[in-house]
């Protein structure tokens, strides 16, 4: 199997001098073609901070990010810019919608920012939204929609671009338990049928039940990484309940 | 409470910093106008007593027969804004011409009282050597005196018209070149020539300018035939400052008004930031007028030191700047004068006013009720009350309305001018509307041709703009002032220029200067003027003042002539020159109606009459016109006499005279020999080698030296439109100094606005940046939206220019299609570039920010 993207002894440290503060230590971590990676962790532990290195969003500072076998780090801004748009869908805790644009304005935001404005476009985010369950909320702004319905906008918009990668920050973070597994349900099937890889950051063992596999960060290292063999998320989330209780610290 | 203010006042810095720059900026014109129009004025006050001697009438008679009395100068004496008067006496002003051997030329005498305003006069200044005469002394002329070999404190025998000789010491040398002039003291001439109390002419000075029209309407009450020199030219120059200062105080408000505008955004602004702490205020027990309070106490923080500080800059740079200014106005350079009392009162008044204009986002911040400040995410848009709207539309449409209705009739100027107020009002209480329409309606021409991730900017923009509206009104007010201001400039100028080329048909006008029925030049000195190299020079000979005898009162119109009954009917006063039309008319051509001009056809007692004669009073070519000599303006001694001439042509227009003179044009034979006219009023000239001008001028104003010309005034064209071309760059650059100053207030205040509104919006802009926006395109899409505001703040601004514009020309000159179109464009152009900068620094942050940081950070 390919690594969509493979990190090299990442380390991150924010400020300076005595206010120096390690975020990240020496993480490795592959996440292949169509794999499903949950990223759990108490606050704080570097859980965004891994994600936004991953997206080029932010640099480290040491250690390699590949995506694709490339070097984030030869890449000038604008080829980040580039990869981000075309390569990555983002999905935030806190949905991010643009207020001004209706629902199908977000979903096809990234390709009017690469300057893509065709019919075959708004059709697909139609049939996105369509298939997200809110094809009906397509001409609404997001003020006049629910936590849940922005969510699903989001992940539609997190799609519109065939991302190779899809980085999820505590999707379900803002959302009832119902909401979250509804739209987790919809989320994997539809990264499998396209073969989609998705890394998401949680701290419900719920969620994280619904991944291949698991790795758990605890003061910016990975300190633990488990492969789900079983296919039955009830049977996943009891079993990593047992894993947070023995790591310690609680989580969130 | 106090201590809050002052956290207040500290936590938010830069905001309070814009605010207090704003106010500073607006308080330093203030100041600086203020000191500097002082100072020009004490410049320019001393620059005319320096260049024309400090007293402002001179009165008296140019005839030996005529004098003032001692009775008549103590009436003079007692009219209450007479300060003080300098007496002077001509013995032999027009007759028996004394002169001493060796001299060709014959000598002036002038007697003269050795006091303080005496020595004012141009010509006493000229005593360079030695002193004013006492009795039994005398001063004379440097030519006569180097000619002789005399010295002061030699003695010399002077002649008098008795033919007595007198012995007298000389006391002073008078610095004149080519005319002979003997001093004395006053009483010892006046005793001399049998003639004690008598004087001929005198200086007078005011207690106050303003009662100059005053005191010359009593002078000439009781000495009808007085002659009197007002000094217009001094008043003249006065003017150039009076006419500044409506125009600085006029800009001084309008700068007042941007700054309170911008203060009241900057208040909004930052009330809304806080609104959180606010409400916090309140939930923990403050009460609703403490909140109003607070704000307020943070207003009258802001404007006082604001205030201080434009004080404090206001005068130093008035310090900077006099020298440069006094220089560029050619004014003599003068200590400053701060007017204290002024310039705390308006100090005063700014903060006053500023404070006023604060109370309404207090009162707004403090009536919101704090559960909602709380919830409130989004800005709330202050919902305009509907009542506005339609208060707006009324304004605009009945200004529409009257327009129209007025070009139906016989236009009114004061509808015109009701009309484009009532417009510009409509307006601005329009902007809260209207500037969204505008914002749409240029974001969806722009649509056809830009990319279109700008509709983000479009909408952000209608989102953000309740809190732009405000600085657009301040842009539009930059623009309006601008743009109007320049068109009157312009209508001013176009004015000026048409006035001169009629009053000065050629280059140069020498003016005799002297009133109604007194001679004017000699023929002789025309002559000797006429003969100079280069010259092109017509006489303009005096007028003869007569009354018609056959007006036919049907013909005329009766409005615009002034008639006076005389043997049961109607009739009218008007003037006969003689002139040579048929060599005017070679040189400056003018239109010939009807009939002819020809000199043998005049001198058959034909005159030739201007169209505009012929139409308000109805002669018609062939007419007869009788006429009878004006018995108190009539020349020479006798009966008025009659004489009827017969109209033998109608021309258009008489070159040396307006139109609207009521003028008849005969042949200078009849005006000579029949009555008696043979000087010269005006000489017109021109001078055809451009090389020789300077010359000619110095040998002119070398002729005018002689004391019985020194009334006389060489002006030019050139010189006169220079005056005011100079006049007119003053105010042009007072005007873009005050236009400039509010566009920066509107610049300040949007870079205010935006830096908050980007600042709550960052998240916004980083999602932006992580679903693919490029550095380049996000700063595209922030620059846009300052664009979107500005541009539309300027085209309401070049729409409101243009009709108030127009209605204003057209209040002031009749016509309503004079636009402003030019400078309208040119703001519009310019205005994009407003919302630009102001966008373009906080816009820069806003990318370069870093996008991780600011996705995670809470966007509220
Ligand atoms: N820009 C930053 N500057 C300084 N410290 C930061 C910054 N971003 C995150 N941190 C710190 O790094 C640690 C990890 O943060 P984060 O990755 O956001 O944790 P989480 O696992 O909750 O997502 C936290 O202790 C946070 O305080
Ligand atoms: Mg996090």
């Amino acid at each position: 199997m390919n690594a969509v993207i493979q990190t090299i002894s990442l380390n991150k440290t924010y400020g300076k001098g005595i206010n120096q503060f390690h975020a990240l230590k020496d993480i490795q971590l592959s996440i292949y073609e169509g794999e499903f990676v949950a990223i759990m962790g108490t606050s704080g532990s570097g859980k965004s901070t891994l994600l936004h290195l991953l997206s080029g969003l932010d640099q480290p500072t040491t250690g390699e990010v590949l995506f694709n076998g490339k070097a984030l780090h030869r890449l000038n801004d604008s080829q980040l810019t580039e990869l981000r748009r075309d390569q990555i869908g983002f999905i935030f805790q806190f949905f991010h919608l643009i207020p001004v644009l209706s629902a199908e304005e977000n979903v096809t935001l990234p390709a009017m920012l690469a300057g893509k404005t065709n019919q075959q476009l708004t059709v697909k985010a139609r049939q996105l939204l369509q298939f997200m369950g809110i094809g009906q909320l397509a001409k609404s702004l997001p003020s006049q929609m629910s936590g849940g319905q922005q969510q699903r906008v989001a992940i539609a918009r997190s799609l519109i671009n065939d991302p190779k990668l899809i980085l999820a920050d505590e999707p379900t973070g803002s959302l009832d338990s119902k909401t979250s597994k509804e739209i987790l349900t919809i989320l994997q099937r539809f990264c499998a049928e396209r073969n989609h890889s998705l890394a998401m950051v949680t701290h419900d063992p719920h969620v994280a039940a619904y991944a291949d596999r698991v790795i758990f960060l605890q003061d910016g290292r990975i300190v633990y990484e488990h492969t789900f063999t079983s296919d039955h998320p009830q049977a996943n989330a009891s079993f990593l309940m047992k894993v947070v209780e023995e790591i310690g610290g609680s989580i969130s | 409470m106090r201590q809050l203010v002052w956290r207040f006042f500290y936590g938010y810095k830069k905001r309070t910093g814009f605010a207090i720059l704003g106010v500073a900026l607006a308080m330093i014109i203030l100041v600086i106008s203020q000191i500097l129009l002082a100072t020009l004025e004490q410049a320019s006050e001393l620059g005319i007593k320096q260049k024309y001697g400090n007293y402002d009438l001179m009165v008296g008679y140019q005839k030996t027969k005529q004098f003032l009395s001692e009775s008549d100068i103590a009436k003079i004496k007692r009219i209450p804004q007479v300060k003080e008067i300098a007496p002077f006496y001509y013995p032999y002003i027009d007759e028996n011409p004394i002169f001493f051997d060796g001299s060709p030329i014959p000598f002036i005498y002038i007697g003269v009282n050795n006091n303080p305003l005496a020595k004012e006069m141009d010509l006493i200044k000229r005593i360079k050597q030695g002193q004013l005469p006492r009795a039994g002394e005398v001063v004379l002329s440097l030519p006569y005196m180097k000619k002789k070999g005399l010295r002061i404190g030699d003695s010399v025998k002077i002649p008098f018209a008795s033919q007595k000789k007198k012995r007298l010491t000389i006391s002073g040398i008078l610095h004149v070149t080519d005319v002979n002039i003997a001093l004395f003291d006053l009483a010892w001439l006046q005793e001399t020539t049998a003639k004690q109390g008598r004087i001929t002419m005198m200086l007078v000075q005011l207690t106050d300018l303003k009662s100059k029209a005053a005191v010359i309407e009593q002078i000439r009450n009781q000495f009808p035939r007085i002659h009197i020199d007002k000094r217009d030219l001094i008043d003249k120059e006065r003017e150039n400052l009076g006419g500044l200062k409506p125009v600085v105080y006029g800009l001084n408000v309008t700068i007042l008004i941007g700054s309170a505008l911008l203060m009241i955004t900057i208040l909004q602004m930052s009330l809304h930031e806080r609104k959180k702490e606010l409400a916090t205020i309140r939930l923990l027990g403050g009460k609703k007028n403490q909140l109003f309070r607070l704000v307020i106490h943070e207003a009258i923080l802001v404007s006082t030191s604001g205030s201080l500080l434009g004080l404090g800059g206001g005068v130093g740079l008035s310090f900077l700047l006099q020298q440069s200014l006094m220089k560029w106005m050619a004014l003599p350079i003068v200590p400053i004068v701060i007017p204290w009392t002024l310039i705390l009162l308006s100090l005063m008044g700014g903060i006053l006013f500023i404070t006023l204009a604060s109370l309404i986002p207090a009162y707004r911040s403090s009536q919101v009720p704090p559960m909602v400040a709380f919830r409130q995410a989004a800005p709330q848009s202050q919902k305009q009350k509907p009542v506005i709207k339609w208060v707006s539309l009324l304004c605009i449409i009945s200004s529409v309305t009257l327009t129209i209705w007025n070009l139906m009739r016989t236009p009114s100027q004061t509808i015109y001018l009701v009309s484009g107020l009532l417009f510009t009002i409509g307006v601005f209480l329009a902007v809260s509307w209207i500037l969204p329409l505008l914002v749409r309606g240029i974001s969806w021409v722009f649509q056809l041709v830009q990319s279109s991730d700008r509709i983000l900017s479009s909408r952000n923009t209608l989102r953000q703009l309740h809190r732009s509206t405000q600085l657009a009104s301040v842009l539009m007010l930059a623009i309006i002032i601008g743009n109007v201001g320049l068109s009157i400039l312009y209508l001013l100028k176009d004015e000026q220029e048409k006035q001169l080329s009629e009053i000065y048909p050629m280059e140069y006008i020498l003016d005799a200067n002297t009133s109604h029925s007194e001679a004017g030049f000699s023929e002789q000195i025309y002559d000797s003027i006429a003969k100079l190299p280069h010259m092109k020079a017509f006489p303009l000979y005096n007028r003869g003042h007569f009354s018609t005898q056959n007006l036919d009162i049907k013909k005329i119109k009766k409005e615009k002539l002034s008639l006076f009954p005389e043997n049961g009917s109607y009739q009218t006063l008007v003037s006969l020159i003689g002139s040579d039309l048929e060599t005017i008319y070679k040189q400056l051509p003018f239109r010939i109606i009807s009939g002819q001009i020809n000199s043998s056809a005049l001198k058959q007692n034909g005159v030739v009459i201007t169209k505009t004669f012929s139409e308000l009073t109805g002669y018609k070519l062939g007419d007869p016109i009788a006429l009878k000599e004006d018995t108190q303006l009539k020349w020479g001694d006798g009966p008025p006499k009659r004489i009827t001439l017969k109209i033998v042509g109608i021309i258009d227009p008489y070159p040396f005279a307006p139109k609207d003179d009521l003028l008849l044009i005969t042949h200078t034979d009849i005006t000579k020999k029949i009555f008696g006219i043979s000087t010269i009023d005006k000489i017109y000239f021109d001078v055809t080698k451009s090389s020789a001008k300077k010359e000619i001028e110095k040998q002119i104003n070398q002729k005018l030296k002689d004391p019985s010309l020194s009334k006389a005034i060489l002006t030019s064209r050139t010189e006169e439109f220079g005056k005011f071309i100079e006049q007119y760059k003053q105010r042009l650059w007072l005007l873009g100094a005050a236009v400039s100053l509010i566009a920066l207030f509107s610049l300040l205040g949007l870079l205010n606005n935006t830096a908050s509104s980007l600042q709550e919006r960052r998240a916004e802009f980083a999602v932006l940046r992580a679903l693919g926006g490029k550095r380049r395109q996000v700063l595209r899409l922030i620059l846009w939206e300052g664009i979107l505001v500005t541009t539309a703040g300027g085209f309401l601004g070049m729409i409101v220019s243009i009709f108030l514009g127009a209605h204003l020309i057209a209040a002031l000159d009749k016509t309503l299609w004079d636009f402003p179109i030019t400078g309208s464009l040119y703001c519009l152009a310019f205005s994009p570039i407003i919302g630009l900068i102001a966008n373009f620094i906080p816009a820069f942050s806003t990318v370069n920010g870093k996008i991780s940081r600011n996705l995670t950070t809470d966007a509220e």
